[in-house]
C-alpha cells in the first residue's frame, strides 16, 4: 500500500544522495561540511513563506499533570526535561539528521578523526558563550566543561541509553580551551549518532562548575549556552524561555522565545489551540486533525511525522516459544493493517515496520522488499499449520505484559490477543504499573514471557539491532553466553551487526544494515516488529520555519519564526 | 462525658502509631523496591545497594522505624524519593486544591440536603415533597464517576466546552476561573451527599415534629417557623453531623476520582501517584494524615454529639 | 454519589426486639411497589448477568476493523466501540462480572462480619475491645493503600477485586452487627434465658441469631449494590480488572471518553445507564427490606 509518507521519503534520500556526491568521504574523515563553515543550521525543506519576523514568542503545550518534578539532567526524572532543554537550553557538539545521515558540526567548529583505525576523534570548539547566569555569568564554553559533562552523563545510574560513553568510550580529554578529545577503545561507526554522542540526552554541555550542585540549583534552574535560556517557571510548569543574546549564530534564533503551557487536558489543549492560544498540536489521531481542519481552514497546516519509535512484540525463548516454528507463527498471524486501523483509528496513522523501524529511512527496507513482504505477510492458516507442526499447546494462557496506563498500548493487547486466539495461541492480558514494575521486571530482570511495547530508537538503526544481540542494552548477563532480553543467542547475527559499527563509509554502511537485517528476518529474530505511529501536529498559519521530519530539531532549529502580522503579537 | 472524651483521646496516638507502622512495614515488604526503580537500566547488583543504602533501605526495618519516626516528630517529614522535594511543601502546594474541593462539596451538600430536607418534610406528601424524594432515590444511585464522566462528554459534544487550562488557580489569584474549574464538578458531586442527608433531614425531622415538645410548642402559640427552626431542627442535627463527618472523611477518596478525571492536582492525585511509583515517603505521610483526620472527625462528631444532645450519657 | 453506608444510633433501641416474619410476600410487595420495583430490576440483573453471555451474537472482546464507532442501529443496537466491539455484548458480559464479583464479596465479607461481629458483641470484654479498635483503625486507613498491597502481593484480577471488597464488608458488617448484638444481648428475653440456666451456645443459636438474621440481610442486599460499584469504580480508575475484560467501570474512561466527547454518546452512556439501573434496584429494594423486616432501622441505615 503506496503512503504519501513513502514519496516524501524517496525524495528526501534522493536529495541526500545528490549532496553527498559532492563531499569526500573516506576512512579518514567522516565529516560532510554541505552546509560550509559554522554549522547549526540544518539543511532541510528550503522554506519561502515570506521574510521572517523576528521576537515572536512560540507557545507550546507541556503536556502531563504536573510540572516537570526536577530540571536537572541528571537522576531518575532527567529524561523528559532533558528532552525539552537538550533541544533548546543546552548546546551540543554536533548533531545527524535523520533524513541525510550526515553529521551537522555545532558546537563543534572541527571534527577530525586522528587515526587510521578511528579511535580517536577531535573536536576544536568554536567561541561561544554560557548564559549570563551565575556561576557561569556568560563566560565561554571550554573543552573542560564538555568533558566535565560528558563524564557527569556517563556516570549518571539513572541514565538511559549512555553505552556508548560507558563501554566504547576509553577516556575523555580536555588538553587545550578549545580542544576536546575522544578516545575509544575500539571503532565505533555509530559514535555520531544518537546512540553514541548525538544524543541530547547525554551530550548537553553544562558549566562545570554548575554539575555537582553545590553552586547551582539544578533542580529548580538552567544553565547552558543554547539558543534559549530559562527565565522563569512555576514548580517546573509553565516555563519561558528567551532568546540568548549571545547564542553564537549571528541574528538567531529568530524567535523571541518559547512558553510551555501546561495543559494535561487533551481538549483543554484543542480548545486553546483553536482559540490561538498555542501555536502547535500533536492530535491523537488523524480523525481529529482533519476535524481541527475542517474547523479552521487556512488558519492551520496539518504536518505528519513518521515516529522514530515502533511497536514491537519481544518473545522469550523459553519453550513453546524457543522453536523458529513458532516464532514464524506469531509474526504470520499478526494482521498489522487491521491493528493500524483500529489502534490509530486510520490507516494512515501508522506505517507496517520492519527489524529497522521505517523512520529511519536510510537503513529501513522498503515493503516491496522481497524480505521485507515476507517479513510482513499476514497468513493465519500457515500459522495454525505451523503451530501444529511444532505441536503448539492450544491449551495453555500466556500472560502478556504490557505497561499501564497507556490506552493505546491497552488496545494494541486486546487486538493483539484477538488475532493471536485466530490461530488459536491464548493469551491473557496483564498490565503492570510502569515505573515500579514493568521497568525493574520486565526490562531490566527479563521477567517476562511475551510483552508488547513501544520503543523508542530515535535515529540508529544500531538500538534496533543490538537487541538481537549479545551485548543487547537490556536483559541479564548470562557469563558464558553474553546479553540478550529474550534469552536469543546467535553468532552470525551478532559478526553481521558488529560488522555495521566498523563501516565508515555511509553507503556501505547501509548495506551492512540490510544485510542484517535480512539474516534476522531469516532467522525469525524473536522481536517482532509491528508498525511505527504517524504523528499529526497542527500548526497555526503563523508558525512558519518548522523543519519537518526532525522532531524537536526541526522545530527549535533557530530558523522558526512567528509571523507577527498574522498573530498580532 | 469529659472522662470520655480523654479516654478517646489517648487512644490516638496510639492509633498513630499503628496505622504508621502497618504502613511502613507494608511498603516495606512489598515487591517494587523504589531501589530497583531508581537503578535505571543499567542496574547491577552493586548500584542497586548503593541506593539503597543511600535511601536507607538496607537497615533493618525497625531501625528504619524508629528512624522515621524520630524524623516526624521533629517536623521533618522527609523527601519525595523521586523529584527531591521537601513531602511537606509538596503538600503544602495541593492542600488548597483538595481543601476548597472539600469545602465546597461540603456546601453544596449540606445546603442543598438541609434546605431540602426541611422544606420536603414540612410540606409532607406535597408534589415539591415527591419530585424532591424521586429525584433522591435516582441521585444516590447514579454513581459519582459516571456524572462526572457526563459532566466532560455532554457540554464538549453539544457546545464543544473544555474546562479551563493552564493547571491551578488560586481563588484569590482569578475567582471566575477558580470557580468555572471548581464549581461543576463539585456540585455533580455534591448530589449524592445532598440526597443522602436530604433523606436523613426529612425523616428526622418528620419524627420530631410529631413529638410530644413540638406539639407543646405550637400549642403555646409560637410561630411554626420558629418551631422548626429552633426546637426540631435542633433534634435533627446529630444524624446531620454523622453525615456530615462521614462526608468529609470520604472527601478525600472521593477527591481521588474527581481530581484524576478532571485533571486537578490535589492531594487525592499526589497520594494515587505516589502509590504506584512506592514513593515511600509522600506514602506514609499521606496515610498518617488521612487517618489522623479520620479518627480525630470521629471524635469530634462523638463529642458534639454528646454536646447537643444532653439525654446522651456515656458509659 | 450513591453511597450505602451503615451508621447505628445505639439508643433508638429501647424495645426488646421481637423476631419477625417474612411471610405474606405478596402483601409487602403490593404494600411498596417502589420497593418490589427495586426487586424486579434486581432480578433483571441477575439474569442478564447469568444467561445474557450466551445472548450474546457477538464475542465482547474480539476486535472489527469494519464496525469501528458505528451508532446504535439493529445490528449493534448499543453501536460499537473503537476496537469495533458491540456494545451491547459488554454491558451483558459487564452484568456478569459485577455479579459474580458482588455476590463472592458480599458472601465472604457479610458472612465473616457477621461473624466477627456477634461474637465481638457477645462475648465481649478484651476481645471486643480489640476487634473494635482494630476495626476504627482498618476503616481509617485508606482502602487504596491496602488494595494496593493486595494487588503487588497476588496480582490483579478479579480474584484481587473479590477480596479487597470483602475486607471492607468484613470491617463494616462487623461494627453493625456487634451493635446489634450488643442490643439484642440486653433484651429481657436473653436474660430470661439466661436466669433459666440456657448455655450460652444456646442462647447464641436461639436468642441472638435470628435476631440479628434481618439486619443480615438487609446489609447483604446493601453490600451487593456497594460491591457492584466498588469493582466499577476501581476499574474506572485503572486499577481493577485487566484491560480489555468487559466491565462496567472500565467503559466508562479512557478511549471511549475521547470518543464520546466527539458524539460517540452511546459509549458512556449505555454502561453508565446499566450501572446506575441495578445499584438503583439495590437502593430500593434495601429501603423496603429494612422497612420490611425491621422498621426502627429506617431512620438510621442507608
Amino acid at each position: 500500500m503506496a503512503r504519501v509518507w513513502d514519496d516524501t521519503l524517496r525524495q528526501r534520500i534522493s536529495r541526500r544522495r545528490v549532496l553527498a556526491g559532492s563531499a569526500a568521504l573516506g576512512a579518514a574523515t567522516l565529516v560532510a561540511c554541505n552546509s560550509g563553515g559554522g554549522g547549526g543550521s540544518p539543511t532541510g525543506e528550503p522554506v519561502a513563506e515570506g521574510t521572517p519576523t523576528k521576537g515572536g514568542i512560540i507557545r507550546l503545550r507541556q503536556p502531563g499533570n504536573t510540572g516537570f518534578p526536577s530540571l536537572s539532567p541528571f537522576g531518575p526524572t532527567a529524561l523528559v526535561s532533558t528532552l525539552v532543554f537538550g533541544f533548546t537550553a543546552y548546546d551540543h557538539l554536533w548533531y545527524v539528521p535523520i533524513d541525510t545521515g550526515d553529521t551537522e558540526k555545532m558546537l563543534a567548529a572541527e571534527l577530525e578523526i586522528v587515526d587510521e583505525q578511528g579511535l580517536q576523534v577531535n573536536a576544536t570548539l568554536q567561541e561561544t558563550f554560557f548564559h549570563d547566569k551565575p556561576p557561569a555569568s556568560g563566560r565561554q564554553v571550554l573543552a573542560s566543561d564538555v568533558k566535565a559533562s560528558w563524564e557527569a552523563f556517563r556516570d549518571d545510574p539513572f541514565g538511559l541509553g549512555r553505552e556508548w560513553l560507558r563501554d566504547i568510550v576509553e577516556s575523555l580529554e580536555a588538553p587545550e580551551d578549545r580542544l576536546f578529545v575522544i578516545k575509544q577503545k575500539r571503532p565505533w561507526a555509530w559514535m555520531f549518532g544518537q546512540s553514541g554522542a548525538g544524543s541530547p540526552a547525554s551530550s548537553s554541555v553544562l558549566p562545570a562548575e554548575t554539575i555537582d550542585g553545590t553552586q547551582f540549583d539544578l533542580a529548580n534552574d538552567v544553565l547552558g549556552s543554547g539558543r534559549f535560556l530559562l527565565e522563569s517557571h512555576r514548580g517546573g510548569a509553565n516555563l519561558k524561555l528567551r532568546a540568548f543574546p549571545r547564542w553564537r549564530v549571528a541574528g538567531e534564533p529568530y524567535l523571541g522565545g518559547v512558553d510551555l503551557v501546561l495543559i494535561p487536558d487533551y481538549s483543554s489543549a484543542e480548545a486553546q489551540f483553536a482559540a490561538g492560544e498555542i501555536d502547535q498540536l500533536d492530535f491523537q489521531n488523524k480523525l481529529q486533525a482533519d476535524q481541527m481542519q475542517d474547523r479552521l481552514g487556512d488558519d492551520m497546516y496539518v504536518r505528519t511525522e513518521l515516529s522514530r519509535a515502533y511497536n514491537c512484540l519481544m518473545v522469550k525463548q523459553v519453550p513453546p516459544f524457543d522453536n523458529p516454528l513458532v516464532r514464524k507463527a506469531l509474526r504470520l498471524a499478526i494482521n498489522r493493517e487491521e491493528m493500524i486501523q483500529l489502534v490509530e483509528r486510520d490507516a494512515a496513522g501508522g506505517v507496517n515496520c520492519g527489524i529497522v523501524p521505517p523512520a529511519q529511512a536510510l537503513y529501513a527496507l522498503p515493503e516491496d522488499d522481497a524480505d521485507m513482504a515476507e517479513y510482513l505477510r499476514y497468513d493465519p492458516e500457515e500459522a495454525r499449520s505451523l503451530l501444529e507442526q511444532a505441536s503448539f499447546p492450544l491449551d495453555d494462557e500466556f500472560p502478556l505484559l504490557i505497561s499501564s496506563p497507556s490506552e493505546e498500548l491497552a488496545d494494541r493487547a486486546q487486538v493483539l490477543k484477538d488475532q493471536l486466539s485466530r490461530v488459536g495461541i491464548k493469551v491473557r492480558i496483564e498490565a503492570q504499573d510502569l515505573l515500579s514494575v514493568w521497568v525493574p521486571r520486565v526490562l531490566i530482570q527479563a521477567d517476562y514471557t511475551l510483552t508488547l511495547f513501544t520503543h523508542l530508537a530515535y535515529e540508529d538503526p544500531y538500538l534496533p539491532l543490538s537487541f538481537y544481540t549479545t551485548f543487547s542494552p537490556i536483559g541479564p548477563r548470562d557469563e558464558a553466553k553474553g546479553r540478550n532480553s529474550m534469552l536469543f543467542y546467535d553468532q552470525e547475527i551478532d559478526d553481521a551487526v558488529d560488522a555495521t559499527a566498523l563501516e565508515f563509509d555511509l553507503d556501505a554502511r547501509i548495506d551492512k544494515v540490510k544485510a542484517a537485517q535480512r539474516l534476522i528476518m531469516q532467522k525469525e529474530g524473536p522481536m517482532i516488529n509491528i508498525y511505527s505511529g504517524v504523528s499529526f501536529t497542527g500548526r497555526r498559519n503563523w508558525l512558519k520555519g518548522v523543519v519537518t521530519g526532525r522532531g524537536s530539531f526541526g522545530l527549535f532549529s533557530g530558523r522558526t519564526w512567528i509571523d507577527t502580522s498574522l498573530r498580532g503579537s | 462525658m469529659w472522662r470520655y472524651a480523654l479516654r478517646r483521646l489517648a487512644f490516638i496516638p496510639l492509633i498513630a502509631l499503628a496505622i504508621g507502622a502497618l504502613t511502613f512495614f507494608l511498603l516495606r515488604i512489598l515487591p517494587g523496591d523504589p531501589a530497583t526503580v531508581l537503578c535505571g537500566q543499567q542496574c547491577t547488583a552493586e548500584r542497586r545497594e548503593e541506593i539503597r543504602q543511600a535511601l536507607d533501605l538496607d537497615r533493618p526495618v525497625h531501625e528504619q522505624y524508629f528512624e522515621w519516626m524520630k524524623d516526624v516528630a521533629t517536623g521533618n517529614l522527609g523527601t519525595s524519593i523521586y523529584g527531591g522535594q521537601d513531602v511537606l511543601d509538596e503538600v503544602a502546594r495541593r492542600l488548597p486544591v483538595s481543601f476548597e474541593i472539600m469545602i465546597m462539596t461540603l456546601l453544596f451538600s449540606g445546603t442543598l440536603g438541609i434546605t431540602f430536607g426541611i422544606l420536603s418534610a414540612v410540606m409532607r406528601n406535597s408534589p415539591l415533597d415527591y419530585g424532591v424524594r424521586f429525584f433522591a432515590v435516582f441521585g444516590q444511585s447514579i454513581p459519582d464517576f459516571f456524572l462526572l464522566t457526563l459532566l466532560i462528554v455532554i457540554p464538549s459534544m453539544l457546545w464543544r466546552y473544555a474546562p479551563p487550562a493552564g493547571g491551578y488557580v488560586a481563588f484569590f489569584d482569578d475567582p471566575w476561573t477558580n470557580l468555572r474549574m471548581f464549581v461543576p464538578p463539585t456540585l455533580v458531586l455534591s448530589i449524592g451527599g445532598a440526597m443522602v442527608l436530604m433523606r436523613l433531614v426529612r425523616s428526622t425531622m418528620l419524627e420530631v415534629l410529631r413529638s410530644d415538645y413540638v406539639r407543646t410548642a405550637q400549642a403555646k402559640g409560637l410561630h411554626p417557623r420558629a418551631v422548626i427552626l429552633r426546637h426540631a431542627f435542633r433534634n435533627t442535627l446529630p444524624p446531620i453531623l454523622t453525615v456530615l463527618t462521614f462526608t468529609v472523611a470520604t472527601a478525600f477518596s472521593g477527591s481521588i476520582i474527581l481530581e484524576r478525571v478532571m485533571g486537578i492536582q490535589g492531594l487525592g492525585n499526589f497520594f494515587f501517584q505516589a502509590v504506584f511509583i512506592r514513593d515511600l515517603p509522600v506514602v506514609q505521610f499521606t496515610v498518617l494524615y488521612t487517618a489522623m483526620i479520620v479518627v480525630l472527625l470521629n471524635l469530634l462528631q462523638d463529642l458534639s454529639y454528646a454536646f447537643i444532645d444532653p439525654r446522651v450519657r456515656y458509659r | 454519589m450513591a453511597t450505602n453506608t451503615i451508621v447505628l444510633q445505639e439508643e433508638q433501641y429501647v424495645a426488646a426486639p421481637e423476631p419477625s416474619r417474612l411471610r405474606g410476600l405478596i402483601k409487602i410487595a403490593r404494600e411498596n411497589p417502589i420497593g418490589a420495583l427495586g426487586f424486579l430490576l434486581v432480578v433483571v440483573f441477575i439474569v442478564m448477568g447469568a444467561l445474557g453471555p450466551y445472548l450474546t451474537p457477538y464475542s465482547p472482546t474480539g476486535v472489527d476493523a469494519s464496525a469501528q464507532l458505528d451508532g446504535p442501529t439493529l445490528a449493534h443496537p448499543f453501536g460499537t466501540n473503537g476496537l469495533g466491539q458491540d456494545v451491547l455484548s459488554r454491558v451483558l458480559a459487564g452484568a456478569r462480572l459485577s455479579l459474580v464479583i458482588g455476590a463472592a464479596a458480599v458472601g465472604i465479607g457479610v458472612i465473616g462480619g457477621a461473624l466477627i461481629g456477634v461474637i465481638s458483641g457477645y462475648f465481649g470484654g478484651v476481645i471486643d475491645s480489640f476487634i473494635q479498635r482494630t476495626g476504627e483503625a482498618g476503616a481509617a486507613f485508606p482502602g487504596l493503600i491496602l488494595y494496593l498491597t493486595l494487588i503487588a502481593a497476588i496480582g490483579r484480577g478479579v480474584d484481587t477485586i473479590i477480596i479487597g471488597i470483602a475486607i471492607s464488608a468484613i470491617i463494616g458488617g462487623s461494627r453493625v452487627l456487634r451493635s446489634m448484638t450488643l442490643v439484642v444481648k440486653a433484651s429481657p428475653f436473653v436474660e430470661a434465658a439466661r436466669a433459666a440456666g440456657a448455655s450460652e451456645l444456646r442462647i447464641l443459636v436461639t436468642h441472638i441469631i435470628p435476631n440479628v438474621m434481618p439486619i443480615i440481610i438487609v446489609i447483604a442486599s446493601s453490600a451487593w449494590g456497594a460491591a457492584v460499584l466498588a469493582e466499577a469504580a476501581l476499574s474506572f480508575l485503572g486499577i481493577g480488572v485487566e484491560p480489555g475484560t468487559p466491565s462496567w467501570g472500565a467503559d466508562l474512561q479512557g478511549r471511549n471518553v475521547d470518543d464520546a466527547k466527539v458524539g460517540h454518546w452511546y459509549l458512556v452512556a449505555f454502561p453508565g445507564m446499566a450501572l446506575s439501573i441495578v445499584v438503583l434496584g439495590f437502593n430500593l429494594m434495601g429501603d423496603t427490606l429494612r422497612d420490611v423486616l425491621d422498621p426502627r432501622l429506617r431512620g438510621s441505615i442507608r
